[in-house]
């Protein structure tokens, strides 16, 4: 006849429960502490107008590279007047470039190819080149970035 | 053997073939006196060893091993990284609970005479794994390159340049050319963060491999057998939790601090190394150069080689357990006078 | 009971030994849990504190306890724990401890301690600053005892208050009575040449206030400018006046003040200068000196400026200074303007007065006592206020001090008032007073095409108002 041995076992799941649930809170806070070591906190970021140039110096049909801090940019006059592009593909990130005589925002990574308006035309990216916002003030041209 | 009737009837009847699981793989028979708190020593260091490893690599997101970098970025460390702090006291005081855990665990394994025949393998790969271990210590601290880096690093590959035949192409080894440098730097880093922790593990893979294949020497008064899981792998558990408890609580009450940047112009008047080498500094300093050296280096081949040594007395009819008494406490009671001299000074 | 047990199984006795340790070990590590807890509070408490945690060893802890409890210092001590010195475990102990045979050591509460700490202690750790500092002219502040400003605040004002004021700058000469205790005539005092009773000169504190000897307090103009003030010597006056003070001033947050040396050069790091910059501080080729002195040309303090020992390589270092931020057209161009500026004072004020009043002296037209007669306070001021008032404006560029504070008095005072005493005494002194060829305008009077010129000026320029009108 088997007896039952509710005891042993019952002390062993509490004992067990108990090693468990401290090896979570104690072991996890610590590898917590360590992830919190690796993960370099954002810097908070501010926004400023930076200087591009004047209206005069974009020249017809031609983009000019420009890189403001990381940020690198196109500057380009559109039918909405000059508009500053951000040279980072919608696709995965890559760098676009310009080419005069396409007329066209090139991405070489996997092809992608913009219009002067810089909808995506073809290739994988989804969705048009971003752009940064221009402001004028006079002749003056500014553009705002985000910097830390 | 403790059997119950239970069991010896299933024994010796249908004989069931046992469920084989990974822990029959790793399942071992310890006798009794692994459980008596001297005989545990040994894990801690391991256990340490791993906290070391671990923080370690944490570090080494950060850290710069270049001359002009390594002594800001362990300054960012200490003070601009998130918990960085934590990290480095973790890091710096495991190395010193480990070493010296691991001299109690020697002078245990030396008192016991427990590299008898046929356990001479665990002694040799474990005396070397204590002289790896140094090494670790050596070219950690000389990474961060302060004053006690820099000067240290310069005295001991001196010190090594001055052996006969090998000392000049060693030199030039670790230094990298004749003088230190940036590449003395990147070699003491390397070796501290690639060759010597891949040696050590192969060391105390060895140790412990050849502990579970040679088994313990004798114990009197040890009687029975334990299992090696859960039995003993809790109970090693446990002062592993204890252990970390006790770190974390150390480096909350004294985080690490930084000492003066090296001044490669001039030899500040403070430098001495952490207490591990204490004694082998005044040694040096007491001892004229190539006795000192030479004392030192004869006394670790001496060391490594002890079992055979203890081999050859013991067929001589010397009675070991007292010689090894002896000589224990007078090279304890050297180590202590030799630190607390270096204190003194 | 029997029980089953599996090869390897625990017995039941064993099982509570296991039980016990899953306990232990959950247990511990729930603890862990805790103290990893106040890891995380502990740094955000640090950031947001902005500082480190102190290191108190037991000796200090007796120290700090005591005097927390008994309301003695507590002030120092708070001050004390943001300092730098805190978390290095540089504290109580370490900087009052005092030998046996030490002027001013006394038994405190089982320690032998003194309460003042000299630069003979800082040296225990800042050697080099230590060093520079006792061989510049600071270290010598208290060695007036002979001189003329001496004579006036001992005598002609009054000996008690010395210490505050003279000695306050200068430094008093500490004398120790008995059990250790400081003579109330000569203590509290941190003037910055101090005479300290263990034979060194001067106090860091003087700079470096205690306890928190901040390098960001030390390095900003009010310290210096605590003494280097006033109608004798307006150095931060005309510094806040010149374009380096606006400049700072207006952009005092992006000083980073409290960066290490190798990391706080001009030009580089910071860009508007501090009295520091110029006359200490590192650059990307000089060291820090505490030498306040090593990179001055000028001696503006006598009634005859000179130059001092060695001053090319002085003005060389200055100069290098100066262009970490300037161009070697703007930096030429300056000292030309300050050493012109410098000379001219000399030559047309302060040679001739002091010739004057020399010869006076010789005639025994005037008492060798000094300050008992106008001549001697018209002279004095002269030359000690408002000549040097027009020189330190010069070494700033500060305009107000060169001319309305400076010069403008220096003449004032010159023409109608030294010059009036000098004749009564002598004409003939007075008129070799006026030898030089800048006093001729007296003489002369301006001619009729500058007349003409300035007319035409108040016609043009100013629709016929003339001053005043």
């Amino acid at each position: 006849m088997a007896v039952v041995h509710d005891d042993i076992g019952r002390r062993r799941f509490l004992s067990q429960a108990v090693m468990g649930f401290g090896l979570l809170f104690g072991l996890g806070t610590l590898a917590l502490r360590f992830a919190q070591f690796l993960v370099p906190a954002p810097r908070p970021k501010q926004v400023q107008a930076v200087l591009i140039g004047t209206e005069g110096q974009v020249p017809d049909g031609d983009a000019v590279p420009m890189a403001i801090g990381t940020h690198k940019l196109l500057v380009l006059r559109t039918s909405e007047g000059v508009t500053a592009f951000s040279r980072r593909c919608t696709d995965l990130g890559c760098l676009v470039s310009w080419s005069k005589e396409r007329q066209q925002f090139l991405c070489p990574c996997h092809r992608g190819v913009f219009d002067k308006e810089g909808t995506n035309i073809a290739g994988p990216p989804p969705r048009p080149l971003d752009r940064y916002a221009v402001v004028k003030r006079g002749d003056q041209l500014y553009v705002t970035i985000e910097a830390t | 053997m403790v059997q119950l009737a239970g069991a010896a009837e299933v024994e010796a009847g249908e004989r069931e073939q046992p469920r084989s699981s990974w822990i029959d793989y790793i399942q071992k028979d310890l006798p009794e006196h692994l459980e008596w708190w001297p005989y545990t020593l040994g894990a801690i260091p391991l256990m340490l060893f791993g906290l070391l490893v671990i923080s370690g690599l944490l570090l080494v997101f950060y850290y710069v091993p270049s001359p002009e970098k390594a002594y800001e970025s362990v300054e960012q460390i200490t003070y601009g990284v998130y918990l960085g702090w934590f990290v480095r006291g973790v890091h710096k005081l495991s190395v010193d609970l480990m070493i010296l855990f691991l001299l109690f665990h020697v002078i245990r394994v030396f008192l016991t005479r427990a590299y008898r025949s046929p356990g001479e393998l665990k002694w040799v790969t474990g005396s070397l794994g204590l002289f790896v271990t140094f090494g670790l210590g050596f070219t950690g601290y000389s990474l961060v390159f302060d004053n006690v880096s820099y000067w240290g690093m310069t005295v001991v590959t001196n010190m090594l340049g001055t052996l006969p035949v090998i000392g000049t192409p060693l030199l030039y080894l670790l230094r990298g050319g004749e003088e230190v440098s940036g590449a003395t730097l990147l070699r003491l880093y390397d070796l501290h963060t690639k060759l010597l922790p891949v040696l050590l593990v192969a060391l105390v893979g060895g140790h412990i491999l050849a502990v579970r294949l040679l088994g313990f020497a004798e114990v009197p008064g040890s009687r029975g057998v334990h299992s090696f899981y859960p039995e003993h792998t809790l109970k090693m558990g446990m002062i592993a939790a204890g252990f970390l408890v006790l770190i974390v609580n150390l480096v909350m009450i004294f985080p690490p601090t930084l000492g003066p940047p090296a001044n490669t112009q001039e030899v500040a008047a403070d430098v001495s190394p952490p207490w591990y080498f204490s004694a082998a500094y005044m040694w040096i300093t007491l001892l004229p150069g190539p006795l000192a050296l030479w004392s030192l280096l004869g006394g670790a081949a001496l060391f490594v080689a002890y079992p055979f040594v203890d081999r050859a007395l013991s067929e001589r009819g010397w009675p070991m357990a007292w010689v090894n008494a002896a000589v224990a406490a007078a090279v304890v009671l050297g180590f202590v006078a030799l630190m607390v001299l270096d204190v003194r000074m | 009971m029997s029980e089953d047990t599996a090869a390897g199984e625990p017995s039941a006795a064993g099982n509570g030994t296991l039980n016990f340790h899953r306990y232990m070990i959950g247990g511990l590590c729930l603890v862990l849990f805790l103290a990893l807890t106040g890891v995380g509070y502990i740094e955000i408490e640090e950031r947001r504190g902005g500082g480190l945690r102190p290191f108190i060893s037991a000796e200090n802890k007796q120290c700090i306890d005591c005097h927390m409890a008994k309301d003695v210092s507590v002030g120092g001590i708070n001050d004390w724990r943001v300092s730098r010195h805190a978390p290095k475990g540089i504290g109580c102990v370490e900087c009052h401890r005092a030998e046996q045979g030490d002027a001013d050591a006394y038994m405190h509460e089982g320690t032998l301690i003194a309460t003042l700490v000299t630069p003979k202690d800082c040296m225990r750790c800042h050697e080099k600053e230590a060093k520079e500092f006792m061989r510049s002219h600071h270290a010598k502040g208290a060695q007036f005892t002979g001189s003329l400003d001496n004579f006036l605040g001992n005598v002609v004002e009054g000996p008690e208050i010395v210490t505050t004021g003279c000695a306050g700058c200068h430094g008093s000469i500490v004398k120790v009575m008995e059990k250790g205790k400081l003579h109330p005539a000569t203590w509290p005092n941190s003037g910055i040449g101090r005479v300290n009773p263990d034979g060194s000169k001067g106090t860091c504190a003087a700079c470096h206030a205690r306890h928190s000897f901040s390098i960001a307090q030390a390095r900003q103009p009010e310290s210096c400018g605590r003494c280097h003030m006033g109608p004798d010597h307006p150095q931060i006056e005309a510094y806040y006046e010149s374009k380096h003070g606006v400049m700072f001033t207006a952009n005092k947050e992006k000083m980073k003040l409290a960066d290490p040396s190798e990391k706080w050069h001009p030009g580089k790091d910071y860009l508007y200068p501090t009295c520091a910059t110029c006359h200490m501080s590192a650059t990307t080729t000089q060291e820090v000196t505490h030498d306040v002195g090593d990179r001055i040309t000028w001696t503006l303090r006598p009634v005859i400026s000179t130059r001092l020992e060695n001053y090319e390589a002085r003005r060389k270092a200055m100069r290098q200074v100066c262009s970490s931020c300037h161009s070697e057209q703007i930096v030429e161009r300056f000292f030309t303007q300050m050493d012109q500026g410098i000379t001219l004072y000399n030559d047309k004020f302060g040679k001739p007065a002091k010739a004057a009043m020399d010869k006076l002296l010789a005639m025994k037209k005037i008492t060798p006592t000094p300050y008992d007669e106008k001549i001697d306070w018209v002279f004095y001021e002269l030359w000690h206020h408002e000549g040097r008032r027009a020189r330190h404006g010069l070494s700033k560029v500060a305009p107000d001090f060169v001319h309305w504070q400076g010069f403008y008095e220096v003449a004032k005072t010159f023409y109608t008032k030294f010059l009036p005493l000098v004749r009564e005494l002598s004409p003939a002194v007075a008129d070799e007073l006026l030898a030089k060829e800048g006093h001729q305008w007296m003489q002369r009077g301006m001619s009729k095409e500058e007349i003409a010129q300035m007319l035409e000026f108040y016609e043009k320029e100013m629709q016929g108002k003339r001053g005043g009108g």
